[in-house]
C-alpha cells in the first residue's frame, strides 16, 4: 500500500518540482542498469535510456493526473515501466532487418531522426528563442507545456490574479516566442 | 508569421477546446479553405511540439548531467560486485575444501581408531625353559619390546611364522607399508593366513583403502573364521 512518503512524492512532483525526480534518478538509475543487464542482457546505454524514459513517463503520469496514488512504491512502479520498455525495445530490435551496406538507425535514435525531419523548428532555434524571452514568460511556457498546468494552477503558481490573466500572459509569451523565432529564421536563412 | 501572431489566441482556444460548436465548425472550415490560415496553424502546432520537445530534452539533459557521477559509482559497484563474487566463490570453495578435508580427516582418523581398537594383541610364541626352540630368542626380544633385535633374529629364519611376526613388529613400529608386505606374503595354506589377512584388512583400513579393506573383511565373515565377529562389526562401522 502507498505510504505517506509516496503521497508526498507525488504531491511534490505535481507542484512542478523536479528535485524529487532527479533524486529518484540518482537513487535508482544504477540499480536499474545492473538489474536490466542481468535480467535482459541489454547494453548499458539502452538500459540508461530506458530508465530516463521510464522516469519521464512516471512524471507525465503524475502531472496528467493518471497517477494519483501508488499501490506499491515508486521504485517498483518505475522499474515496471522500464521492464516493459526493455521488452518492447528487444522485440523492436529483433524485427529490424538489415539491408546490405545500409546502416539503419534503430529505436529511439530513429524516432528522433524522423522527428528532426518533420519539425519546422530545430531544437537549437527553439532553445535560442526561449532564452530571449523574459524570465516570467519562460516559466509560464514551461508550466504549461512541460508541467501541463492548467491556467488556474499557473495563476496560482505565478501569483497572477486569475486564470484569465494567466491565459492572456501565456498568449503574450507565445507571441513573443513567435517573434523571436521569426528573427532567428531570418538569421538562419540569410 | 503575421497570421500566426494574429491568431494565436484563437489557436490556443481551439487547442484548449474553449470554442463553442459553431466557432469550431467555422475554424475547421477555414482550415480547409484558407491555405495561409492552415499554414499559420501548422506553424503554431510545430512551435508547441518544439516547446514540448525542448523541455523534455532539458529534463533529459539534467539526468545526463548526473550520469557521469553515477557512472563512477556504477563502475565501483561492478568492481565491487566482481570482487564480492570472487570473495564469495573463494569462500565457498574454501569452505567446501575445509569441509571435505575435515570430513576426510575425521573419517580417516575414525578408521585409524577402529584399526587400533580391533588390532589383535599378539602375545608371541611360548618360550619353554626345558627345550630350546628356533624362535625363542626372537620371541624373548619381541616380548620385551626389543623389536629391532626381534626383527633381525626373525629375518634369519625363513618361515611363514617369521614373516607373520615381522609383519606384526612392522605394525608396532608404525611401518604399515612393510607390515602389509609381510602379511601379503602369508599364503592361504598357512596357519597364520586368516590372522595375517585380518591384520592386513586393518592396515588397509588405517591407510584409507576402504575398498580393499572391505573385501578382506567380507572374506573373513564368509569363511566364518576366528575374526568373523570382529569383521562383521568393522563392516558395520565403516
Amino acid at each position: 500500500m502507498a505510504n505517506k512518503n509516496t503521497y508526498k512524492l507525488i504531491e511534490e512532483i505535481r507542484s512542478g518540482s523536479e528535485k524529487p525526480l532527479l533524486e529518484l534518478y540518482a537513487r535508482y538509475r544504477n540499480e536499474f542498469i545492473v538489474w536490466s543487464q542481468a535480467k535482459y542482457k541489454v547494453r548499458k546505454e539502452l538500459a540508461q535510456d530506458v530508465f530516463q524514459e521510464s522516469l519521464f513517463e512516471f512524471y507525465q503520469n503524475i502531472i496528467s493526473g493518471r497517477l494519483t496514488e501508488l499501490v506499491s512504491n515508486e521504485k517498483t512502479y518505475i522499474f515496471q515501466i522500464g521492464k516493459f520498455k526493455i521488452i518492447n525495445s528487444i522485440k523492436k530490435e529483433s524485427r529490424i532487418t538489415y539491408i546490405e551496406n545500409l546502416q539503419m538507425i534503430k529505436g529511439k535514435e530513429f524516432e528522433e531522426f524522423m522527428q528532426v525531419e518533420d519539425q519546422n523548428y530545430s531544437n537549437e532555434q527553439i532553445k535560442a528563442a526561449i532564452s530571449k524571452l523574459p524570465e516570467d514568460c519562460q516559466k509560464v511556457l514551461k508550466l504549461y507545456y512541460f508541467d501541463e498546468f492548467d491556467m488556474e494552477s499557473i495563476a496560482e503558481n505565478m501569483g497572477y490574479k486569475n486564470a484569465d490573466t494567466a491565459k492572456s500572459k501565456k498568449s503574450t509569451c507565445m507571441k513573443k516566442l513567435v517573434i523571436e523565432l521569426k528573427k532567428l529564421s531570418m538569421i538562419f536563412v540569410f | 508569421m503575421d497570421q500566426l501572431t494574429q491568431h494565436i489566441e484563437l489557436f490556443e482556444a481551439y487547442q484548449a477546446k474553449l470554442l463553442d460548436e459553431s466557432a469550431i465548425l467555422e475554424f475547421e472550415a477555414r482550415l480547409n479553405s484558407d491555405s495561409e490560415f492552415r499554414k499559420a496553424y501548422q506553424d503554431f502546432l510545430s512551435i508547441e511540439e518544439g516547446l514540448k520537445r525542448h523541455y523534455k530534452n532539458e529534463f533529459f539533459n539534467q539526468l545526463k548531467d548526473l550520469d557521469q557521477e553515477l557512472d563512477k559509482e556504477l563502475g565501483k559497484t561492478k568492481k565491487y560486485s566482481v570482487k564480492k563474487l570472487i570473495v564469495y566463490t573463494t569462500s565457498i570453495a574454501a569452505s567446501f575444501l575445509i569441509f571435505f578435508f575435515g570430513y576426510s580427516y575425521f573419517q580417516s582418523q575414525d578408521h585409524v581408531e577402529i584399526a587400533k581398537e580391533y588390532w589383535p594383541i599378539e602375545p608371541g610364541l611360548p618360550v619353554k625353559m626345558s627345550t630350546r626352540g628356533r624362535y625363542d630368542e626372537a620371541m624373548n626380544a619381541y616380548k620385551l619390546g626389543e623389536f629391532d633385535k626381534a626383527n633381525s633374529l626373525l629375518d634369519k629364519i625363513s618361515s611363514d611364522t617369521s614373516i607373520y611376526f615381522q609383519g606384526v613388529i612392522a605394525y608396532e613400529l608404525n611401518d604399515f607399508r612393510s607390515s602389509r608386505g609381510f602379511f601379503n606374503q602369508i599364503e592361504k595354506g598357512s596357519l597364520y593366513f586368516n590372522n595375517a589377512q585380518f591384520r592386513l584388512g586393518l592396515i588397509l583400513l588405517s591407510e584409507g583403502d576402504l575398498i580393499s579393506a572391505k573385501r578382506i573383511f567380507n572374506t573373513q565373515t564368509i569363511e566364518n573364521n576366528l575374526f568373523a565377529k570382529e569383521s562383521k562389526e568393522i563392516l558395520k562401522k565403516i
